[in-house]
Formats: C-alpha cells, sequence, structure tokens
C-alpha cells in the first residue's frame, strides 16, 4: 500500500519575527545597549541564543513627537527599552477621547425605542459607519507606517509635573507585559524618539538567562509598585512606612506554571482531576516546612487537603490573597513547628511574592491586631521566632498536619467547603478544573429552573444586530450550566496579541469589550479565548448583501458579549429570564456564588 | 464589576405573598364599601378586572420589547403576573356573584377566561417541575437543533453499519429493521402526552437479547447501538417536553388575545343595554 506523504516544514518559534524586517536591527549596537551589554551570551542556550532573540522577538519603532507610546489601562505584551531620545510618563489619567478611546454613552429610553424602530431585518448588518476609525483622535502615520494617535498641543493638556521623563537604555512596560496587568499610566514620545520594542517571550527568554534583567525589573518593580501593592495589603495596615520598607526589601518574587496556560488549557481539561492537580506545579505542600508568608500578584492558587490517596479542592485563591499567615501565627504562638495546613498549587499561571517567616515575625506580627491572640504575644514572641527558625531540608518529611485555627479570609468558606455536602465539594472541584474561576460575569443558569424558553437569547440577539451573544450550551456543573458567553475574565488571555488593540478592558466597567469599527476580523482573540466565547461572524449590508474584500473574501468581526453596558438595567439576557434561573457572577465572590447556587 | 443582590426565594415570595394579601384585602374592603353604597359593583369589578386582564397581557409586549427592560427585569414582572393572575381569578368570580353567567356571549367569554386561567396554572406547574426533569435527562438539548441532532444519531447508525467490525447479518438487520426506524420516525402523540421509557427498554433488551447469536468479538458492536437507542430517547424526551413548555404558552398567549376582544365586546353591550339609574 502506497501512501501520499507531503513534507513540509515543521512550524519553529522564530519563523515569524516580530519586526517586520530584519535589516533595521543593528545588533553590534543594540549589544552596546547597557541592558544587553550585562548580559553573558554564554548564559543563554543554543537554540535561544541572545542575538536570536533581538532578532526576532524584537523591533525597532520610530515616535514623533507627542506620540502615544502605552496608553494607560491597555494590556500590553511587550516591553520597550528607549534607544534614542526621550519619553514621557504621564502621571494624571488622561480623558479617553484624547487616548483615542471612545466614551461610552448610555442608551437612554428614548434612545431604545429609536434604535428597536429603526433595527435592521439583516442580523450582523453594519452600516457605512462601520468604516470609520472610531472616534474623533488626532493620528497620522508613523515612519513605518503605522497609524499612531499622539497628544496635540501637550502643554496646555500637561503641565511639566504631569509628566516625568525617562531617556536612553531604560525599560519601561516589562511588567504588564510580564503579569499581563494593564498598563500602569499612558507614556508619549518627547521629540523624536526610537524603541526597542520587545514582545514577552523574548521578554521571558532575557528574565531567563539574564540575572541582570531579572535583578533590574525586580529593582523597578520594588521601587516603583511594591511598596504601594504591600500597603493595600490588610496584613500590612498599620505598618510604620519604615516597616513596609524593610518587608519590601525582604521581599522575593516568585512564578509558577505556564504563562501561555491557555495553549494547552483544552488537553489539560480532559485530564482526571486527580492527574491534573498533580500536574500542577507546587507552591507548598501540606505537612511540609513553612516556606514564609506568600502573596498573590496574579493568576490562580488551588487550596487543596489530602483525601486518602487524592487531593480535595478547598478554595482557590486570586489576586491580593495571600497564605501562610496562621501558620507563621501558630508558630509565634506556640513557638514549636508548625507545618503547611493545606497544599498550594499553581492554577495556569501564578506570580507571587513571598515574605520570609523571619520577616513577618519581625515586622508584621507585632502589629497583628488580632485581639484573640493579642499584639502583645506576637511581639512577645517574635524575637524567639526569628532566633529559632528550623532549617527548612530537616522538616522535608510529611506529616500529619495538626489543626490550627485559620485567619486567612479565605480560609472561613475553606473549612465550611470541608464540611459540605459532596456535591457541593464536587462543583468547586469542576469550577477549578474548568479554570471557570476566571470569571468576572460568568453566565451561569440554572437547569433546575430553566425552562429552555430562550427569552435570553432573544433579548441578547435583539440588543446585538439580530444576533446573539452567545450559545446556550456549555459545560454543567451539577444542575448548573456556565454558558458559553464571554466570563470578562480576570485574566483575559484573549487580550494577548490583537493587533490593533481593538479587544480591550473597559475602563468604567471592567467589562472585555471588541470596538467593531477597528476590529480587522483577524480572529486572535477568537483563537486565544480558552473557553470559546468569541465568534467570528460574517458582516453584511442593509441590503442583506455580505460584505467581501478585493479578493472577494469575506469581512469578519469578531464578536462576544458586552454585558450590555451601553444599555441601563443591566445584561439583557439577566433580565430577560422570567425565571431567575440566568445570573452574571463573579467567581472569585465565592459567597456570593454560593448564595446564588443555593438560594 | 459589582455583583448580583441574591435573595432567597422563600424570603420573596413572603414578601410578594404579604403585598398580593394586602392587595386584596383593599380590594375587598373597596368593594365592600360600594355595595354598602349602593353602587354597583358589577361594574366597578368589572372595569378593574378588564384593567387586570390588559396589565396581565401587557406581559407580553415587556417579554417583546425589550426597549421596555427599564419597567423591570421579566422576573419581576412574571411574579407580579402571577399573583395578579391569582387576584383575577377570584375577581372573575366576585364580578359574576359566583353564578355561572347564563348569555351566549357571556358563557364564552367565562369560558375562555376559564381557559387561560387554566393554562397558566398548568404553565405554572410545567415551569416548575419540567426544567427538573429536563436536567435529569443529562444531555442538554437546544429544542430548534432536536432535527439536526436526529439527522446526526442517522448517520451514527448507518456510519455503523458500514463499519467492518459491525458486519455480521444480525447486527445489520437490527439496525436496518429495528434502529433505523426508531432514529428516523418520530414519536406517536400519545408519547407527547405521555413520555416514557417503554420503546427505549424494548429496543435495549432486544440489543441485549442480540448478544446469544453473535461471536464474542461481535459481541462489542452492540454498546454503541445502545448508546444511540438512549440518546435518540433523550432527545425524544426533550422534544416532548420542551415541546409542552412551550405549547402551553402558545395556547395561553393566543387565548389572551381572544379574552381581550371578547371582553372589549360585553363591555360595549353592557353599556350600550346598562339602562338608567
Amino acid at each position: 500500500m502506497s501512501a501520499t506523504i507531503t513534507i513540509t516544514h515543521r512550524p519553529q518559534r522564530w519563523d515569524q519575527p516580530f519586526g517586520d524586517s530584519t535589516a533595521t536591527l543593528d545588533l553590534t549596537t543594540l549589544l552596546q545597549q547597557p541592558l544587553f551589554a550585562g548580559m553573558d551570551p554564554e548564559e543563554f542556550p543554543k537554540q535561544i541564543p541572545l542575538e536570536g532573540i533581538l532578532r526576532n522577538d524584537a523591533r525597532i519603532v520610530d515616535f514623533e513627537d507627542g506620540d502615544i507610546i502605552i496608553r494607560e489601562g491597555d494590556y500590553g505584551s511587550s516591553a520597550f527599552l528607549i534607544l534614542s531620545g526621550s519619553v514621557g510618563v504621564v502621571l494624571k489619567t488622561l480623558p479617553s477621547r484624547l487616548l483615542g478611546r471612545s466614551e461610552r454613552r448610555q442608551r437612554s429610553f428614548v434612545d431604545s425605542i429609536r434604535e428597536w424602530w429603526n433595527r435592521s431585518p439583516v442580523a450582523e448588518s453594519r452600516g457605512p459607519k462601520s468604516s470609520d476609525t472610531g472616534p474623533e483622535v488626532a493620528s497620522r502615520r508613523g515612519r513605518d507606517g503605522q497609524v499612531r494617535v499622539y497628544l496635540q498641543d501637550i502643554p496646555r493638556i500637561l503641565t511639566p509635573t504631569d509628566i516625568e521623563s525617562m531617556v536612553a537604555g531604560e525599560l519601561f512596560g516589562e511588567m504588564a507585559a510580564l503579569t499581563r496587568s494593564p498598563r500602569s499610566a499612558t507614556v508619549i514620545s518627547q521629540g523624536r524618539s526610537r524603541l526597542l520594542e520587545i514582545r514577552w517571550q523574548g521578554l521571558r527568554d532575557l528574565m531567563k538567562y539574564s540575572p541582570q534583567l531579572r535583578q533590574y525589573t525586580a529593582q523597578q518593580y520594588r521601587e516603583h509598585s511594591l511598596k504601594v501593592h504591600l500597603r493595600e495589603t490588610p496584613l500590612m495596615h498599620g505598618l510604620s512606612e519604615q516597616a513596609v520598607d524593610s518587608v519590601a526589601h525582604h521581599v522575593q518574587f516568585q512564578s509558577y506554571g505556564d504563562f501561555e496556560w491557555h495553549q494547552p488549557f483544552r488537553e489539560v481539561i480532559r485530564q482526571d482531576v486527580n492527574r491534573q492537580i498533580e500536574s500542577e506545579p507546587v507552591i507548598a505542600i501540606e505537612g511540609e516546612y513553612l516556606g514564609g508568608l506568600y502573596m498573590i500578584r496574579s493568576g490562580f492558587v488551588r487550596v487543596s487537603r489530602r483525601r486518602g490517596d487524592g487531593h480535595h479542592t478547598l478554595t482557590y485563591l486570586g489576586k491580593g490573597d495571600y497564605f501562610g499567615f496562621s501558620e507563621i501565627l501558630q508558630y509565634a504562638n506556640s513557638g514549636s513547628s508548625v507545618p503547611w495546613q493545606h497544599s498550594f498549587r499553581a492554577i495556569g499561571y501564578v506570580d507571587l511574592l513571598q515574605i520570609p517567616t523571619s520577616t513577618v515575625a519581625e515586622y508584621i506580627l507585632p502589629n497583628w491586631p488580632n485581639p484573640q491572640l493579642g499584639a502583645k504575644r506576637g511581639r512577645d514572641n517574635a524575637e524567639r521566632v526569628v532566633s529559632s527558625l528550623p532549617d527548612p531540608l530537616q522538616s522535608k518529611s510529611p506529616f500529619v498536619a495538626p489543626t490550627i485555627d485559620l485567619y486567612e479570609p479565605w480560609a472561613r468558606s475553606a473549612v465550611s467547603l470541608h464540611e459540605a455536602a459532596p456535591e457541593h465539594q464536587q462543583r468547586l472541584e469542576q469550577f477549578v478544573q474548568l479554570r471557570l474561576i476566571n470569571g468576572e460575569q460568568a453566565m451561569l443558569i440554572d437547569l433546575d429552573r430553566c425552562t429552555r424558553c430562550d427569552d435570553c437569547v432573544r433579548a441578547c440577539a435583539d440588543t446585538h444586530q439580530g444576533n446573539p451573544r452567545f450559545m446556550r450550551t456549555g459545560p454543567v456543573v451539577g444542575h448548573h450550566m456556565v454558558a458559553n458567553a464571554c466570563m470578562h475574565c480576570t485574566d483575559p488571555v484573549c487580550l494577548i496579541g490583537c493587533p490593533t488593540g481593538a479587544i480591550g478592558r473597559e475602563h468604567s466597567t471592567g467589562a472585555v469589550q471588541i470596538n467593531d469599527n477597528t476590529c480587522i476580523g483577524c480572529g486572535t482573540c477568537a483563537q486565544s479565548c480558552p473557553y470559546e466565547n468569541i465568534r467570528m461572524v460574517e458582516i453584511f449590508d442593509q441590503q442583506f448583501r455580505q460584505q467581501v474584500d478585493e479578493r472577494q473574501l469575506p469581512i469578519l468581526k469578531a464578536t462576544k458579549c458586552d454585558l450590555c453596558v451601553d444599555y441601563s438595567g443591566g445584561p439583557a439576557c439577566q433580565n430577560a429570564c422570567p425565571h431567575d434561573a440566568l445570573v452574571r457572577v463573579n467567581m472569585r465572590e465565592t459567597d456570593v456564588l454560593s448564595q446564588w447556587l443555593d438560594r | 464589576m459589582a455583583g448580583p443582590m441574591i435573595e432567597q426565594f422563600w424570603r420573596r415570595r413572603l414578601r410578594h405573598l404579604t403585598s398580593f394579601l394586602l392587595l386584596v384585602g383593599v380590594g375587598g374592603l373597596w368593594l365592600y364599601w360600594q355595595q354598602q353604597n349602593l353602587g354597583r359593583t358589577s361594574f366597578s369589578s368589572g372595569y378593574v378586572l378588564f384593567g387586570i386582564v390588559l396589565t396581565l397581557a401587557a406581559y407580553r409586549l415587556r417579554k417583546r420589547w425589550h426597549f421596555l427592560r427599564g419597567l423591570g427585569s421579566s422576573s419581576a414582572w412574571l411574579h407580579f403576573h402571577i399573583y395578579l393572575g391569582f387576584a383575577a381569578f377570584g375577581l372573575f368570580w366576585i364580578h359574576l356573584g359566583f353564578r355561572w353567567p347564563m348569555g351566549t356571549l357571556e358563557q364564552f367569554l367565562a369560558t375562555v377566561f376559564m381557559l387561560i386561567t387554566g393554562s397558566g396554572f398548568y404553565g405554572l406547574y410545567l415551569t416548575r417541575t419540567y426544567p427538573k426533569k429536563l436536567t435529569a435527562v443529562g444531555n442538554e438539548v437546544i429544542f430548534e437543533q432536536i432535527p439536526i441532532q436526529r439527522r446526526q444519531l442517522v448517520r451514527r447508525a448507518e456510519a455503523l453499519a458500514l463499519d467492518s467490525k459491525f458486519q455480521t447479518e444480525i447486527l445489520i438487520e437490527f439496525i436496518d429493521r429495528r434502529l433505523l426506524p426508531f432514529l428516523t420516525r418520530g414519536r406517536s402523540f400519545y408519547y407527547l402526552l405521555f413520555p416514557n421509557g417503554g420503546t427505549r427498554r424494548t429496543l435495549l433488551t432486544e440489543v441485549e437479547n442480540l448478544n446469544r447469536y453473535l461471536a464474542s468479538d461481535h459481541q462489542a458492536g452492540t454498546v454503541p447501538l445502545k448508546r444511540l437507542i438512549q440518546d435518540k430517547d433523550d432527545l425524544d424526551f426533550h422534544y416532548a417536553l420542551q415541546g409542552r413548555l412551550k405549547g402551553w404558552l402558545f395556547v395561553h398567549v393566543c387565548l389572551t388575545g381572544v379574552l381581550i376582544v371578547l371582553a372589549g365586546l360585553h363591555t360595549l353591550l353592557v353599556h350600550v343595554f346598562q339602562g338608567g339609574f
């Protein structure tokens, strides 16, 4: 039997370099930049050489005076190194209209009637307006042909104190790129500037193999954001400026899991629960020696306890949560070794701050206001704890963990779940397994109340050009369906890679939105969404003629639930359900979630 | 993003029931006061009843016109609709003086009203019980996609018949004579009225019995057949129950239209023939 085979090139990481042209990159000059000069090319593996990273994961970008380089609130996936010229970090929040964002205006009752009256009989029809570029903004074409939004009349908008300058050799934007968090400030070009834009994949490798860059970014974070983050943590309330400085000095940065967790997601969720748990990167294991206090900077952590030969998920933690405090507190009070009471594993990807036990004992425990234990006891024991910390290597053997009082805010729900009915435990296990905990506005449907009337779907279609933005299908957990509607995730991986920035988070509501005017229909967001909640649709004109390009290929647009942010009264789906069977809920708010599930 | 306010059902029911009883009490007192003052309660109760019927019918408009969402959620309207429906039922009998009317139009009107009330109660029962039955089936099915899914089952069965693993006369005969007719045909009217697992059990038993005539390496071939029978029966069950959930509403809404026309006519005739005081 003969088989026909086609020999093809196996896709490689650098088949598509980040920049359009590698010719513009003068590697010799680049490598002389202070940031790269300190790096040892020998530390990089052969398959990922430093030069390769610079050639393929970076590109030169030129900006004119006033050009907006990054916008506050945007999700970016790259960092910028200033090669020449200078840039200004805008220290105040600029109006959306100046940044090229459309200002959202809620439709009035009269608007709604007018819209209903003028509705098109053709689903997904777009009028001539769809070719507009969006809000009225000042824009121009850069030297590379890309359209750039720029600030006009800067002296009128910003005073000198509103801008902090950064000069050649400085790096910015790396935190947002590495932690998939929104940009914390807008950065504009001051005069002509030339920057090296490094996509996060390259930045990640540079960090991995270059201790200097690791140190540099850690230092940057320590100086600019860490103290603010620490002060926002309830544990640190009441700490003096000096104490916060000392804690910040001792903080260690840790990351677990795969930053691109959404890629293998579909295979992972098909695994058996125990296998899935065991494959998750371990942060701390029940019964083992305590490593300190951990604070979650981004991502999710599974909290579980051993049960027979398996693991029993008790709760999940997210940004702002912390763990390890109760064990340290107990240790301080009893003086005897207290191991981890639970196991903590990274779900997908997690960024952590670790504060060593000794630092917690020295600075945080003395200020612990818990009346039961008393601040005095904490203070009295602090010195003893610091001086008697056991050697972690001696405490490696697992043992049965004693039950201690837990003071972390999440512990209440974890303990109650431990005693809860098996179906409740199973429910939580499935929510975590399917990573539905990522949803900030997940659509839950109580199938025991849903009459399958599809009023929700019709209401959605009526509100969105005759085409519903969700499907009444999806994973079923117990008697609850998590419908295929955009969940407006805490970690919105769909935002990664949008070439035009058409998809982004709404500032006022936090909803993830697609700007229909700037969406080019590339489908990157739809492919990235692990939950398959973004759909590409073909669009039509008012006469039901399909819109195609010059090559007769259909024009596509990405569509998804927009939470009806333009309308008062909340999402149309929830509003239209006659039987209270549907709700949009934040999966992180476990109390609200449980209340709704157990009505 | 702010989370929703979650209210427990019993608390809400208690609140609504209290409001309803208060409303009924006030209405009763008003009618009693009218009667004591020698007023014509049949006119006042009739107008109130007609107003209630129009308000009840307005729920359909609220559901259809989503720009009316500012007037409250659909669920709030439904609660109002249910309690107001109960009130209308009571007022209807007060209006009739607790006697069945004598005139032809009035009898027709009263019959339509009773049918709407009956369909309303039946709908309430269906919407509170059928969802659980549908959930218990396991497979979630969209009503409009049932014909597509049926065709997919037929294709699966045909693919099985062509699969070399099932190339035994016994299995092919069963697929041809028993399975394909079951998969392609709809269910009887009796089944739609009283969905049951009789056919499913019969066919599964028949498949089980086939093992007697199959070589051991072919016996595994009966497993996908059983799966197909179960899937089709689940689809039919969904079709019957979801169809009824949609059907009662259709009847309820159509009768409402008839009722409003008849009630309008009744009002007109009453005024034409009311005579002087």
